[in-house]
């Protein structure tokens, strides 16, 4: 009876750690580590990954402005003008109160591109110029498979346009004393961000499973097996305007890299949004 | 003195509940016109967006003339449609005249299909995406709206404020249905590059030129 009732303890406890992790839901790719990049469908080279997060901390510092590039594998059957507005809205991008976020989303599986635009850069940035740019700078490169260029390009326009609504120069080269240190192994980084998670989260809750069993069969309570991983549940904004709330908006910030929480702090969006406006072509 | 003493605690336990469901009334109230507010914002918000499309369709209509001059059939539909667009006074005819203007409009872009200098001229493709573009500000903010629609309507019924939310004045706010034409929207195929192109009414599509 005694053997009963610990397995009936440590039941509990498996279940509450199964409850303790958010299991993600399938809809829109989280953000990364780095942020201002998420290369799922691999298109993108690592010199321009590294070009988008160093520009676009940059720009953020200076003005809160935040350019994302995301090259997108599988679009879960959402049209890619849905899933730019969920995934704008859901990491966040641009200053909260300035709304001067942009995404670059593309998907080269579906061959469609979608430039969106929040509130306060519609301004300087407008639908028709979203179109002519996205015209004018990626679609001779993505109509000949170049995503790679295609964006570079893109980024690079845009990147011009949105200082020069600032009244700012793009920087030649960026101080990275502080950005570097944030860039750890921006390959690495991205491999295991983009596998799903969801196998993870198992392998971790059958290991503390097993070995709160284990503990539990040797009598000794004082290991407590939990891994030393931070992270953070969905926030919840208050603000009811946003309809991400129909979207799971996880942003899962696990640190991979060591336990005991993130070095140096991974990029976040400024929890800009957008009210739907910008462009896209298919290729 | 016992009973006076028992009177004494009855009645300031009956102010204590008085009090309490006084204040809660009153943030309940708060909160009730917050959330009021706010379904307002969004509403105006549809309105801004639909008044935008209103007015970058005469722009359309003079691009498109000066390719296609004798297609004057479709021309005066829309004219038409306009001035009824804004002679309309209750929901039911802006409904059916915002219905009409969707009809009219996606024939005009039928009409274009014929005329590929038109479609080639940029001043066309930059009125397109701007025309795209509020077709999904529209989308957009309607769902923003029933998203807030949705809070507030289950606010009006949660306990307590369900008790005096319909004395006060507190309806319930409707929601937007996607009517049965944009929720059967065939997915155009796509074969080479194309802009993206409003399909008015229907949940934006990008389908080739």
């Amino acid at each position: 009876m005694l053997f009963m009732k610990k397995y009936s303890i440590s039941l509990l406890l498996s279940l509450y750690v199964i409850f303790l992790f958010p299991i993600p839901i399938q809809g829109i790719a989280e953000p990364t580590d780095l942020f201002y990049v998420n290369d799922s469908a691999n298109v993108i080279s690592e010199e321009h990954e590294t070009y988008y997060v160093t520009h676009g901390e940059a720009l953020n510092q200076a003005t809160g402005a935040q350019i994302v590039v995301a090259a997108i594998d599988d679009l879960e059957g959402q049209t890619i003008f849905d899933y730019a507005v969920s995934l704008f809205r859901a990491w966040g991008i641009g200053d909260k109160d300035k709304d001067n976020g942009l995404l670059i989303l593309v998907s080269p599986k579906e061959r469609q591109i979608y430039v969106s635009v929040g509130y306060g850069l519609e301004g300087a940035i407008n639908d028709a110029k979203v179109g002519r740019f996205i015209d004018d700078y990626a679609i001779p490169f993505l109509a000949e498979n170049d995503f790679d260029t295609g964006l570079y390009q893109l980024y690079n326009a845009f990147l011009l346009e949105v200082y020069q609504e600032y009244n700012l120069e793009v920087p030649d080269t960026i101080e990275s004393d502080i950005i570097e240190s944030n860039i750890i192994e921006p390959d690495r980084q991205e491999s295991e961000e983009n596998t799903p998670r969801i196998p993870k989260v198992f392998i971790i809750m059958g290991v503390i499973i097993l070995l709160i069993f284990i503990t539990n069969m040797k009598k000794n309570r004082e290991q407590n097996s939990y891994p030393n991983q931070r992270f953070y549940p969905s926030q919840s904004f208050g603000n009811r305007n946003r309809y991400t709330t129909n979207y799971h908006r996880q942003t899962n910030n696990h640190n991979r890299r060591t336990g005991g929480g993130f070095k140096g702090g991974g990029f976040k969006g400024g929890g800009g949004s957008t009210g739907g406006g910008g462009a896209g072509r298919s290729f | 003195m016992r009973k006076t003493n028992s009177a004494f605690i009855l009645i300031g336990i009956f102010i204590i509940l008085i009090i309490f469901f006084v204040i809660t009334g009153i943030r309940g109230y708060n909160e009730l016109i917050q959330i009021q507010e706010q379904v307002t914002l969004q509403q105006s918000n549809i309105q801004t967006q639909l008044q935008r499309r209103n007015d970058l369709i005469p722009n359309l209509v003079e691009t498109v003339k000066g390719y296609a001059s004798h297609e004057q059939a479709i021309f005066t539909d829309i004219a038409q449609t306009r001035s009824k667009l804004s002679g309309a006074t209750s929901i039911d005819e802006l409904t059916q005249a915002e219905q009409t203007m969707q009809n009219a409009l996606n024939r005009l872009l039928v009409v274009v299909e014929n005329y590929p200098d038109l479609k080639a001229d940029k001043q066309y493709t930059a009125l397109m995406d701007e025309l795209a573009g509020t077709e999904n500000r529209i989308q957009v903010a309607r769902r923003d709206y029933n998203e807030i629609a949705q809070a507030y309507n289950s606010k009006i019924k949660q306990f307590p404020t369900v008790i005096f939310a319909g004395i006060m004045g507190f309806e319930k706010a409707d929601y937007f249905e996607a009517s049965d034409v944009s929720q059967n929207a065939p997915i155009v195929s796509f074969g080479e590059r194309g802009a993206a192109l409003p399909n008015f009414g229907h949940p934006n599509l990008l389908f080739t030129i």
